[in-house]
């Protein structure tokens, strides 16, 4: 619902008066203002009288007070008719009372579990709700938190040295895949935010220009394809929807890649021509978003490209 | 009717050419300053000082027409290498960043083009907090900082708070600038309020819940403004109430106020941005209460627990008073 007075055009310029929030405006921020500081403070409340309390209070209690909250907020989900906005922030915190519930479970039983079993444990435990509230916030972080649970054990998954990289590349590149594709081939499930889309774009890209630039000064192996092919499908990306933001980390990893290329190949003795040719493919650069700008101005006028 | 966007969109590029025009021109500042360090062994420190005289008096030669290819291309990485190498030059961190923060200003009056003179008021903005705290060389757990962090943040939240009106200040003609001044006097206060956090003393002094009681009455005293001209009579009464137990709810840790203020004036303007800004310093500050040791955790717990029982009624009383309404 857009409460915005918007008595101008969407494009107004930054000389314009700003928008003001109106009454509705007000309304719905004290709702949400309220409701998130209070059950946000209530929550750190709890925490802190438990933290105080811990060690008098029996094993059983504890998971007892964890799981009968999880419940309580699980109930309140389905039974208590609400906004989807307050219905998905309940859904947020019972996936936070699940990893509190796993906690106290370790500690209680000692079980010698490491951080990441428990965060792939908590991130495998939530994932059915997560994809049924289809809230991206709370996407976001299953995607951190399986990331936890995963990448520490890359050394299990990578064939030999070097693959560290790839291994995080192609999992940013996988979520990026299944937010971008999933709206196309489910028509329930909402479109993925830009936020969200360049996060891991940005991720994907990064890590193949790391990639990269380790091939430059160490070795090469199979890797290099999957960055490869990695760079070229961020490159289409950005080239068929347009997007001035995501062009320009494009142009900036590639000014990070040829940085390592030239201090590899000169050395310190080169540096002149280094900061020479660093200029050079800066200015570039600046030219090549300026005239791609334009381009795809005339293509979308009125849009935003960014 | 004549359209004359084209015409702006091509006078005024947007902010991701930016972004890569102040990473280029960090990455050049960091390679010419490498190579002066290289190549000057003994005089590296008058070196660079000139250096970076002669490449800020460039940047402001290049950007005296309102060009933002020019100022893109020459202007900003000038500026950027000039400072960067100011400051390597300089032996005191405070008495380097003193003097960056008057070039700055000098830069600004004599530089035309739009684009560089909002990157220097970021610098110029961003500088201040930095200052105070070289003095006692970035230690988090010293209260002169953790005073002087609470005081840039009044300062800022005025400032922050003074950029709404625009009508009061429309013959200073700074329309083009505000938006950078919002956002980065709210990224500022943000830094500042985590910051302050980190010193133990913040609940021992009476000096910091003082000023939190000064943003506490002015987000009351915005509250009742807003109120006042939708409803009258007993629900005004009963809002203002509620207005006024939120408010004080958020002195509990003297850090809260000022965040809690933030997000009130960044949603009158509709700004998400700094309000995201504003919500992130509130939640960091929660979760640095954690960390107070002046007061004992049961009695933290009993703060945080009333306080967000106070907001959860206010919600409700929000959610019935509107129903009666509709009703």
């Amino acid at each position: 619902m857009d409460t915005k007075t918007t008595t101008q055009p969407n494009n107004a310029t930054e000389s314009d008066a700003p928008k003001m929030a109106d009454a509705s405006a007000w309304l719905r921020f004290a709702q949400i203002v309220s409701l998130t500081i209070g059950a946000g403070l209530l929550l750190a409340g709890i925490i802190f009288f438990f933290a105080y309390n811990w060690d008098a209070i029996h094993r059983f209690a504890k998971m007892g007070i964890a799981a009968g909250l999880l419940l309580v907020v699980f109930l309140v989900v389905m039974i208590v008719p609400m906004r989807n906005f307050t219905r998905n922030i309940a859904i947020f915190a019972m996936c936070v009372l699940v990893g509190v519930f796993w906690i106290i479970f370790g500690q209680a039983y000692q079980v010698q579990a490491d951080s990441p079993t428990l965060f792939l444990t908590w991130a495998l435990c939530i994932a059915i709700w997560v994809y049924v509230a289809d809230f991206y916030p709370l996407w976001a972080f299953f995607v951190v938190l399986l990331a936890m649970g995963v990448i520490p054990y890359n050394h299990l998954l990578i064939p030999r040295e070097g693959w560290e990289l790839s291994i995080m590349m192609i999992y940013s590149a996988a979520w990026f895949a299944f937010f971008y594709l999933t709206p196309r081939w489910l028509p329930s499930r909402t479109e993925a935010p830009s936020w969200l889309l360049n996060t891991l774009f940005v991720m994907t890209y990064y890590w193949a220009i790391f990639s990269m630039c380790r091939v430059v000064f160490k070795d090469s192996g199979l890797y290099v394809f999957i960055a490869l092919i990695a760079i070229a499908a961020c490159i289409w990306y950005t080239m068929k929807h347009k997007k001035l933001l995501l062009f320009s980390w494009l142009l900036f990893g590639a000014l990070c890649l040829l940085e390592c290329l030239f201090i590899q190949l000169f050395d310190i003795g080169g540096i002149v021509i280094n900061i020479i040719t660093m200029i050079g493919a800066f200015v570039m650069a600046i030219v090549l978003i300026a005239h791609q700008h334009e381009k795809w101005s005339k293509d979308k006028p009125g849009g935003n490209n960014n | 009717m004549e359209n004359t966007e084209p015409k702006k969109t091509d006078k005024h590029l947007p902010w991701p050419m930016l972004i890569l025009s102040g990473l280029g021109g960090l990455l050049i500042a960091v390679l010419v300053t490498f190579f002066i360090l290289m190549t000057t062994y003994e005089n590296w420190r008058t070196t660079a000082t000139i250096l970076s005289i002669l490449f800020i008096i460039g940047a402001i030669a290049t950007t005296q027409k309102d060009n933002d290819i020019i100022a893109m291309l020459f202007g900003l990485p000038l500026y950027i290498t000039g400072f960067v190498l100011g400051f390597v030059a300089l032996k005191s961190e405070s008495i380097a960043m003193i003097v960056e923060f008057i070039v700055a200003i000098i830069a600004f009056a004599l530089c035309k083009s739009q684009t560089c003179r909002k990157c220097l008021l970021f610098y110029i903005l961003w500088l201040p907090l930095q200052i105070g705290w070289s003095f006692t060389n970035f230690h988090h757990d010293s209260l002169f900082s953790s005073v002087w962090s609470y005081i840039i943040v009044l300062i800022y939240i005025a400032i922050f708070g003074g950029t709404i009106n625009q009508k009061r200040i429309e013959h200073l003609e700074v329309d083009h600038y505000l938006p950078v001044v919002r956002f980065t006097t709210a990224l500022v206060i943000g830094v500042a309020l985590c910051y302050m956090s980190f010193f133990q003393g913040v609940t021992q002094f009476a000096f910091f819940y003082a000023i939190a009681f000064i943003f506490a009455s002015a987000s009351f005293a915005i509250a009742y403004h807003l109120l006042s001209k939708h409803i009258s009579g007993a629900k005004l009464a009963i809002s203002c109430l509620l207005a006024l137990l939120c408010c004080a709810a958020t002195t509990v840790y003297p850090a809260m106020a000022p965040a809690f203020l933030g997000m009130i004036l960044s949603y009158m303007i509709l700004d998400y941005k700094c309000l995201t800004i504003f919500a992130a310093a509130f939640i960091a500050c929660v979760s640095r209460f954690y960390y107070d040791m002046d007061i004992l955790l049961i009695h933290k717990s009993y703060l945080l627990m009333g306080a967000g029982a106070l907001f959860l009624l206010i919600f409700f009383c929000i959610k019935l008073l509107t129903k009666n309404e509709q009703n």
